[in-house]
């Protein structure tokens, strides 16, 4: 390749953009068979009105399907922080969870 | 990012609920956390200040971006077994590629301006050569990580080698003797391209010998672009800063809770002055207060403060109230106690010890659900003595 000696000669030139960091794959959890009797629950991320939102989505499922069991659940703080405790507590308990609205 | 963490590491099947106003995000945050295959859905924006009614009909609706009704794919997401057909479309190794194919100069040149690698100046192309004339004025190997960048701490750091940071030193027009110095900047993880929403732009004061030795300014019109190294050093911290560290694009903005203290004070920190605040976060009236004494204090002398959507004062749901008007818990309450402080200078109280928003608070101004609040010296000095004169002539 020429070193762009005229307007047509063809250059070969580096891409000046850094490296992204490196991505791990995470597994996901095991999808239920069928929520028939089992524990969700709705994790409210207090932001905005997601609470309100969620009372909604409470209310579907005691409209459409009775037998799921449903749990509203605030975030222990701001959405933006983890919440290992809130987490723990829905893994012992519960059979999935819904997070909205989510950010 | 928390439905990603209770599905993977907790093991909880989970689906994630986001309005549509989300959806690049989303889509970006589920790839780069390793789970491409994270199972959302999405409903109207906004949420806030809907009714119950419309918020039911959201959660009865179909989601705005797939067509599809919101609660099959929410119990979808919980039941249908993951396919990992998705997962492999990510390349989970280094993917920026070394060279970028070969064109000529012009469509070069278009190319590097499109894909925003400039200051959307035209820039010296980083040919073979050119790399490698600045290489040579370094000891260290091409290949070698020469450090980490990223425009914000809410960002994840890029990496990048020796040899990346003499490409953007090449485009810049920087002569090879300047690299050492140039090197220097990248590897000190500093980025010039910091994530703000003013105009702002990072200072290097450089010592040593080697401003004389690559012939710097540092005299008269130091700061002017009348001298090469100077100017082109700067280009260069400028293009590797935005490069390196994955992109830099305008209008990118702080996301965070109006009510985290800590996020607040980084926020402060990064864009360094607060002129203006317009708060039109969540217009809950605890959030509101909360961030009134987290940012007034903060914002600059001279400052303006603005408060939107004030009817909040006064709706219960936002923890306002119609009836108990002065109630300082409120919005509306709470401002109404700052109003005679503009004046404390008037009271007639010995000693009296004025607080710190009396003593910086100078305007108050109150509109239809807005209010402005200016910031300044309130010290212009009492009335009383002159209002007394005239009284007695009178």
């Amino acid at each position: 390749m020429a070193d762009g000696i005229n307007g047509t000669d063809k250059i070969s030139v580096l891409n000046p953009v850094g490296f992204p960091p490196k991505i791990s794959p995470k597994p996901m959890a095991p999808r239920l068979e069928s929520l028939d009797g089992k524990t969700l629950y709705l994790v409210d991320p207090r932001f905005d009105d997601s609470g309100l939102f969620l009372r909604q989505v409470q209310d579907w499922f005691a409209d459409h399907m009775p037998s799921v069991t449903i749990k509203l659940v605030e975030m222990s703080s701001v959405y933006t922080k983890d919440d290992p405790k809130t987490w723990e507590m829905i893994k012992a308990n519960g059979d999935g969870a819904i997070i909205g609205v989510g950010h | 990012m928390h439905a990603i963490a209770l599905d993977s590491k907790y093991g909880v099947p989970t689906v994630a609920i986001h309005t549509n106003a989300f959806e690049k995000a989303v889509q970006s945050v589920t790839r780069m956390h390793g789970m491409p295959e994270a199972r959302y859905t999405f409903v109207p924006q906004p949420v806030m200040g809907k009714t119950v009614e419309q918020l039911r009909a959201y959660v009865e609706g179909k989601s705005p971006i797939s067509g599809r009704p919101v609660m099959q794919e929410v119990i979808e997401g919980l039941t249908r077994p993951a396919e990992g057909d998705r997962i492999k479309e990510i390349k989970f190794e280094r993917s920026t590629p070394r060279l970028v194919d070969s064109d000529t100069d012009e469509n070069l040149q278009r190319l590097f301006l499109e894909n925003n690698w400039t200051d959307k100046l035209p820039i010296v192309l980083p040919t073979e050569r050119k790399v490698r004339e600045m290489l040579a004025h370094t000891s260290r190997k091409p290949d070698e990580v020469a450090g980490h960048m990223r425009s914000n701490q809410f960002r994840q750091y890029w990496e990048f080698t020796v040899e990346k940071v003499a490409v953007n030193a090449v485009m810049a027009g920087a002569r090879p003797e300047y690299f050492p110095l140039i090197l220097a900047l990248a590897s000190s993880g500093v980025s010039a391209r910091g994530s703000t929403t003013s105009s702002m732009a990072a200072m290097v004061v450089v010592n040593g010998p080697i401003r004389n030795e690559i012939g710097m300014n540092s005299g008269t019109g130091a700061m002017a672009p009348y001298n090469h190294a100077n100017a082109t050093i700067g280009r260069a911290y400028g293009l590797l800063s935005q490069n390196l560290q994955g992109g830099s694009v305008p209008g990118e903005t702080f996301m965070g809770s109006q009510v985290d203290e800590q996020f607040l004070e980084e926020l402060v920190r990064t864009i360094g002055r607060l002129d203006i605040v317009i708060d039109d976060g969540s217009h809950l009236n605890h959030h509101v207060l909360r961030t009134f004494e987290l940012l007034f204090p903060r914002l600059s002398q001279d400052g303006i403060y603005v408060i939107e959507d004030t009817q909040t004062s006064y709706w219960c749901t936002y923890g306002g109230s119609s009836t108990e008007l002065d109630r300082v818990d409120t919005v509306m309450g709470f401002l109404k106690t700052l109003v005679d402080g503009v004046n404390y200078e008037e009271f007639e109280a010995e000693h009296y010890g004025p607080s710190y928003y009396e003593q910086n608070i100078v305007a108050i101004h109150f509109y239809h659900n807005l209010v402005f609040i200016q910031k300044g010296l309130n010290k212009e000095g009492s009335n009383r003595k002159e209002i007394g004169a005239i009284a007695r002539l009178t």
